[in-house]
């Protein structure tokens, strides 16, 4: 499904340390690190993302991007880059339809063009783990996390990424058994990209 | 013959003019506009005087100018509104009105604002966000608090709707315009064959319920004015309030409740209303799905609000009730009136469960913004039907609502949206924090003014005069974007769109 390869190289982010020390020490820790964290490694350096050393901006953008994730087929984690290529290129034709309402305009990838059934599951995918995103998140308040903390450890968890923010930049012990509980749940939910985990309480799977 | 062909080709030639379409369009409608500065003027003669008078007039002076000046060297023109010039014409009026409704604001000597202030403000009132710059509304002049009332009220049922409502002569490019700012997915979808008819009733039912509303609020105990500009912010789902407050001003769990009914009322699908008084029973409303699917969440979330507010000790039981209903009927459907200090003194999982509520916001062809019932309604299904799918690979399931099976077509329409508002709000997001601003407020904000809920959180939890100059005018577009729903701004930007 995959074959035009040109498509998924990602753009490296810019190393927008930059002013927080010498150009090159930018580059070679913003490059570490946005690969690190978007991919969904979690390797970190540089006491990343503690704040004093980081600017805040940069954990939040790294943290959106780990939604992103890397390939279909590759370790990573995340929704996968090319679901995000079908959902733009969705979008994109649906600001053309709205101009030209009679229009017939494909979705397409390379030259192939993606069967409705692909797109309709992809759309599933995405809105089923925006939701999980939410719920985590809010239990993991409810559970008595912070809302930075919250929002941090369950992209890290959800997304496989594996580093937190605010309380649990550090490491995760300082949760409460409650939220450990959930954040484990959390990474199951992200690494088998939710449908199964869901279909088990399906009434109709078990017939 | 000769004349009749020159007089085709000089139509046709006319026909393929979109400046002077745009032109002519803009023009009637700021002149339309400028009126709307009247009652304002009236309510400064009466409460403030002379000096607050004359910047009101000097604003519709200006506007009254620009209009006549679009207007006049095209008035004879007559000519079809395309697909297209509905989006540029609905977007640069939404922009020229934001700007020239923010004079008022800017010109009286107290607020005395800045421009990128007054924009926000204006804006806020126009896409009933009701975020407020201002502090110490209790001593501003009554001719602004009025004055940003009715932008509220204005922007409730849409602008362009209202002008299409009273210019008949917009008829031929009406549907264009009102499809162009009608929120929601089934924009085709008339309640009557002609689209003036269709937004005269809607403004009726809409004028009919503020008139309900605001007896109520004087009833219970506001004074007439306080009454009529909380009317016009809780119908609209705006939330620009007259006092610092807001209705947490009034200490009365009777004007709580009553602003929390309205609220979901307005968060109710006004073409229901027209069947409802069409047919002389509520019938049509109860059977509707998508009123059964918000009615049910909102009832969720609303009670999960109150066990929590009394579970967590933070207010006895009745204050618990009220409170709860109130605050999480006003957030959800993005309406952002306020009580009792929320969101300060709140629990925070109360604020984080409304604020992630905000994005649901309220039934189609309401007042309310967010994604709306309806598109959750079918995200859900369509995820339902995923899921059935991966069991029985085979089986043929389409996606129903109420017993009509959807097109593709809306479904599609459907998950762009729902794409495209997600990656909008993760963009004005970052690019806040970008400029300065914590995470938590960050989040809170683009939640706040991208949903028109007008509620932030962190250091806008009661007012966004801490945003730097960026970060507001950032989030004056987040505002713009919501309310247009994302794609006629977007599409402007889209390069295939001006060819």
């Amino acid at each position: 499904m995959h074959e035009s390869g040109g498509w998924h190289c990602r753009f490296r982010l810019p190393a927008f340390v930059y002013g927080r020390g010498a150009l090159w020490k930018s580059i070679h820790l913003g490059a570490f690190q946005g690969i690190s964290i978007i991919t969904g490694t979690g390797l970190t350096t540089a006491s990343y993302p503690a704040e004093e050393h980081w600017p805040a901006f940069v954990p939040l953008l790294l943290l959106l991007g780990s939604f992103f994730g890397g390939c279909v087929g590759s370790t990573c984690g995340g929704i996968k880059a090319i679901r995000f290529l079908l959902l733009y290129k969705q979008s994109v034709r649906e600001s053309r339809l709205l101009v030209r309402p009679t229009a017939q305009i494909a979705v397409k990838l390379g030259d192939h063009p993606i069967p409705d059934r692909i797109m309709q599951a992809v759309w599933g995918f995405y809105y089923l783990y925006i939701l999980c995103y939410c719920a985590f998140s809010l239990a993991l308040a409810a559970a008595g996390v912070d809302l930075v903390t919250a929002f941090g450890t369950t992209a890290a968890c959800l997304n496989n990424m594996g580093v937190g923010l605010g309380d649990t930049a550090g490491g995760f012990s300082v949760l409460n058994d409650t939220a450990t509980w959930l954040m484990s749940l959390a990474m199951l939910v992200g690494r088998l990209e939710v449908f199964p985990l869901l279909l088990l309480f399906l009434p109709d799977f078990w017939k | 013959m000769q004349a009749i062909t020159v007089g085709q080709e000089w139509l046709m030639v006319q026909r393929r003019a979109p400046v002077k379409t745009a032109l002519y369009m803009i023009g009637l409608l700021m002149i339309l506009f400028s009126v709307s500065l009247l009652p304002p003027i009236a309510v400064a003669w009466w409460y403030d005087g002379y000096q607050v008078v004359m910047p009101f007039a000097e604003a519709m002076g200006a506007m009254l100018a620009l209009g006549l000046l679009c207007w006049l060297p095209v008035c004879r023109f007559k000519a079809d509104l395309r697909n297209r010039d509905g989006f540029v014409v609905v977007v640069m009026f939404w922009f020229l009105l934001s700007l020239f409704g923010s004079l008022p604001f800017m010109l009286v000597e107290h607020p005395h604002m800045r421009l990128v202030d007054a924009v926000f403000e204006t804006v806020s009132g126009l896409t009933t966000t009701g975020a407020t710059i201002l502090s110490g509304l209790d001593t501003l002049p009554k001719a602004i608090l009025y004055y940003r009332a009715q932008l509220n009220f204005l922007g409730g049922m849409g602008i362009v709707v209202l002008a299409v409502a009273l210019l008949p002569m917009l008829g031929i490019g009406g549907m264009q315009l009102y499809k162009a700012e009608t929120p929601g997915p089934m924009k085709d979808e008339k309640l009557t064959p002609r689209i003036t008819e269709t937004a005269k009733n809607l403004w009726y039912i809409y004028a009919g319920l503020n008139v309900i509303c605001t007896l109520s609020f004087w009833a219970a105990g506001m004074n007439f004015f306080d009454a009529l500009c909380h009317s016009f912010a809780t119908l609209a789902l705006g939330g620009f309030s007259t006092h610092d407050a807001s209705i947490g001003y009034f200490q009365s769990p009777a004007i709580e409740l009553i602003a929390g009914v309205f609220s979901l009322v307005a968060a109710v699908n006004f073409a229901l209303f027209f069947l409802a008084w069409r047919s002389r029973s509520l019938k049509a409303v109860f059977r509707d799905a998508e009123f059964k699917f918000c009615m049910g969440v909102m009832g969720g979330i609303i009670a999960a609000t109150c066990l929590y507010l009394y579970h967590s000790g933070k207010f006895p039981l009745w204050d618990s009730i009220y409170h709860g209903f109130f605050q999480a009927a006003s957030i959800i459907t993005d309406n952002g009136l306020t009580a009792a200090g929320y969101p300060a003194d709140w629990p925070f999982v109360v604020p984080l469960l409304l604020l992630l509520g905000s994005f649901f916001g309220g039934c189609v062809g309401s007042t309310c913004g967010g994604i709306k019932a309806f598109r959750f309604l079918l995200l859900f299904k369509q995820s339902w039907r995923e899921i059935q799918l991966l069991i029985r690979p085979s089986a043929q399931i389409t996606v129903k609502v109420g017993n009509r099976p959807m097109a593709d077509r809306v479904m599609q329409a459907v998950w762009g949206f729902y794409f495209l508002y997600i990656l909008s709000y993760c963009f004005f997001s970052l690019a806040l924090a970008a400029t300065g601003v914590d995470l938590v407020t960050a989040f809170g904000s683009v939640a706040g003014c991208l949903n028109n809920m007008g509620v932030g959180l962190g250091a806008t939890a009661s007012n966004f005069a801490p945003l730097n100059d960026a970060a507001t005018w950032l989030l004056t577009l987040s505002m713009l974007l919501g309310r247009l729903e994302v794609f006629p701004l977007l599409l402007l930007f889209v390069p295939g769109f001006w060819n």
